[in-house]
C-alpha cells in the first residue's frame, strides 16, 4: 500500500537521518590519519601596522608581515577566520594567547561584531574592565595589561558561508 | 716658614666621592637576537546547532586539526651609550706623561643596550673648541683608549683608576647585552701650558661582530623572516651630548685640565710644661718646654704637589729637645730632620701631598 510504503520508506530514512546526525555529533577528533576538514580555515598572521601615503595625500593603515621585530617593536597578531562551507558558522569564538616574551597593549584588541574578553590564566575569561589578577601573597586587584596572557572573541552572530572575520589585537617585544 | 719644591705633578685618577646615578634603560636588553615568536589561535563552533572539532590556526590557512604556530625570528637590535663616568675634568699638569702610577686619566662606561653580545671598537678624537667644564685651549698628545678590568655594574657608576699593568686592551671582544664596561683615555700633556687650560677629549665606540671585530650593516631590504636581521637601534638622544641616529656607534666627551697644587701653611705654638706647675697649666716661663706644630694641607682641588719640604727655623732664646721631631705622628731621627749650628733648623721631606691631604710637624724646644 502506498501510505505503508511511505512509511516504510519515512522509516528506512529516519535511521539514516539519526546516524548522519549521530556521525556529526560523534565526530571523533581529528587525526593526522584521517583529519576531516572542517568549515573554517584559520590563518594567523604576524604583522606590523604602516602608513601609507596615498598620492592625494591622505594617508591609510596597512598591515604588512612584521619585519625587523626587536625589543620594543610592537606586533600585531591578525587572525582570520574564514567559512569555506554552504551553511553559516555559528557561535564561534576564536581564542589567542599571548605568546612569550611579549606584552599585550592594552584596549588593542579589536574584531567588529564579537564579544571581546582577556584571561590572565588561559582558562577563565572576562571583559577587560572585570578582568582581575593576584599579587604574590593571594590577594586580589584589577588586571593589567602584563598580566593578560590570551584573548578571546565571541561572535555575537553567524559566519555567512565564504565570509570571514578578522581578531586582532597589538603585543610588545619584550 | 716653609719651603717646597715647585715641580708640581698631577692628581692620580679622579676617585669619585659621589657615584653618579647610573642613567637605567626603561627596559632589561630584551629579548635575545635569534629567539623564536611562535602563536597559534584556535576556534570553537558550530554548525546546525551540532558542535564542530576545534581547529589550530596556521600562517597560511588551516582548517582541520590542531595546525601549525606562525613564527618569526627576533632580529639583532645593535644600541649602545657611552658616558664620561664623573662629571668632572681629568686634572693634570704640563709635561705629564701616562707612565707610572701618575697620569691624566679620562674614564668613560660602555654599555650594550641591545640584546645580543657584540665586539667594540674606540676611536679618540678632540673636537676644536667649545666648552665642556672649562674652554677648550690645547691638545692632548698620544691618546688612545684602552678597556679597564674593574667590575662594571650598570646599577652603579664608579670611576676606576687607571691599571697600566692590566689595562692593556685596546677593544672588546664581546659584550653580553644589558653589560657594561669602562674604558679609559690616556694621553700626554704637552709642557708650557698655563694653569686652567683644557682639552676636551671624545671618546667614539663602535658595535661591531662579537669576537671577529667585523663591521656591522644594517640589513636592507625586506625582513629574512626565518634569519636574525641587523637593525641599528641607537637614537639621536644623548644623556650628555647628541648623537648621529642609527650608525652603531655612541661618544662622550671628558676634559683634561691643568691645574697647580694648592698649599696653606699654619703655625701653633702650646707650653707642653715647666719646671714649677709640670704639665698641669704649664706657663712659658724659662725652663718651661714648648711644642710647634707646622701643617701644609694641599687643597680640595689642587693638583698632587710633590718634594713637599716642611721646615723651619728654630725660635730665637730656645734649645732644641733632641728626639721630638714627628711628621704626620710618626718619630723623626734628629740626624734626618734636625741641622744644629748658629741657626738651628727643623727640615723634613713630607714627600707628595695629595688633593686634600696634610702633612703635620712637630718639635719641641726649651725656653732658655
Amino acid at each position: 500500500m502506498k501510505s505503508q510504503s511511505s512509511f516504510a520508506f519515512i522509516a528506512l530514512l529516519l535511521p539514516l537521518l539519526t546516524a548522519a546526525a549521530a556521525a556529526e555529533h560523534n565526530r571523533p577528533a581529528a587525526s593526522p590519519a584521517s583529519p576531516k576538514v572542517g568549515c573554517i580555515v584559520l590563518t594567523t598572521a604576524a604583522e606590523q601596522q604602516v602608513n601609507v601615503a596615498a598620492a592625494d595625500g591622505s594617508s591609510s593603515v596597512q598591515y604588512q608581515p612584521a619585519a625587523r621585530v626587536v625589543p620594543g617593536s610592537e606586533v600585531v597578531w591578525t587572525t582570520t577566520a574564514r567559512n569555506n562551507c554552504s551553511k553559516p558558522a555559528e557561535k564561534v569564538v576564536i581564542d589567542q594567547p599571548v605568546p612569550e616574551h611579549m606584552v599585550f597593549i592594552a584596549d588593542s584588541a579589536v574584531g567588529g561584531g564579537a564579544q571581546i574578553t582577556l584571561s590572565v590564566d588561559g582558562k577563565d575569561y572576562a571583559p577587560a574592565n572585570a578582568l582581575t589578577a593576584h599579587n604574590a601573597d593571594g590577594s586580589a586587584r584589577a588586571a593589567r595589561a602584563t598580566d593578560v596572557r590570551s584573548v578571546r572573541w565571541t561572535l555575537t552572530g553567524p559566519i555567512a558561508p565564504q565570509s570571514e572575520f578578522t581578531a586582532r589585537f597589538r603585543a610588545v617585544l619584550q | 716658614m716653609f719651603m717646597y719644591n715647585k715641580a708640581s705633578r698631577l692628581v692620580f685618577g679622579l676617585l669619585a666621592l659621589t657615584p653618579l646615578l647610573a642613567i637605567t634603560p626603561a627596559h632589561a636588553a630584551g629579548t635575545a637576537a635569534g629567539q623564536s615568536i611562535a602563536n597559534r589561535a584556535t576556534v570553537n563552533y558550530s554548525v546546525g546547532a551540532v558542535a564542530q572539532p576545534a581547529i589550530g590556526s596556521s600562517p597560511t590557512g588551516n582548517s582541520s586539526g590542531a595546525g601549525s604556530d606562525t613564527t618569526f625570528v627576533v632580529d639583532n637590535k645593535i644600541d649602545l651609550n657611552v658616558l664620561e663616568t664623573n662629571t668632572a675634568p681629568a686634572n693634570t699638569a704640563p709635561g705629564l706623561t701616562t707612565t707610572g702610577t701618575a697620569n691624566a686619566v679620562a674614564v668613560f662606561k660602555l654599555t650594550n643596550t641591545g640584546n645580543n653580545p657584540q665586539g667594540y671598537t674606540f676611536g679618540v678624537t678632540q673636537p676644536a673648541g667649545g666648552t665642556l667644564f672649562h674652554t677648550d685651549t690645547f691638545d692632548m698628545t698620544n691618546t688612545r683608549a684602552v678597556v679597564s678590568g674593574a667590575a662594571c655594574s650598570t646599577a652603579t657608576t664608579t670611576t676606576p683608576t687607571y691599571n697600566s699593568g692590566t689595562d692593556t686592551a685596546t677593544s672588546v671582544a664581546s659584550l653580553n647585552a644589558d653589560s657594561c664596561v669602562y674604558v679609559i683615555v690616556l694621553g700626554d700633556t704637552p709642557n708650557g701650558l698655563p694653569n686652567g687650560a683644557a682639552a676636551i677629549v671624545r671618546l667614539t665606540a663602535t658595535a661591531v661582530a662579537a669576537n671577529t671585530l667585523a663591521a656591522l650593516t644594517q640589513t636592507a631590504g625586506a625582513d629574512t623572516p626565518g634569519a636574525v636581521d641587523i637593525v641599528f637601534a641607537d637614537s639621536a638622544t644623548g644623556v650628555h651630548v647628541a648623537q648621529i641616529a642609527r650608525d652603531g656607534k655612541a661618544f662622550d666627551d671628558d676634559e683634561y685640565f691643568v691645574v697647580a697644587p694648592a698649599l696653606t701653611v699654619t703655625k701653633t705654638s702650646a707650653v707642653i710644661s715647666d719646671p714649677f706647675n709640670l704639665a698641669v697649666n704649664p706657663k712659658a716661663i724659662p725652663g718651661a718646654t714648648m711644642e710647634y706644630t707646622i701643617t701644609v694641607a694641599n687643597a680640595a682641588a689642587g693638583a698632587q704637589a710633590t718634594g713637599v719640604v716642611v721646615a723651619d727655623v728654630l725660635p730665637a732664646n730656645t734649645t732644641f729637645v733632641s728626639g721630638s721631631i714627628t711628621l704626620n705622628a710618626a718619630a723623626v731621627t734628629d740626624a734626618t730632620g734636625y741641622t744644629g749650628g748658629a741657626t738651628p733648623t727643623i727640615s723634613v721631606n713630607a714627600g707628595a701631598l695629595n688633593a686634600g691631604a696634610t702633612a703635620t710637624l712637630k718639635f719641641r724646644v726649651t725656653i732658655n
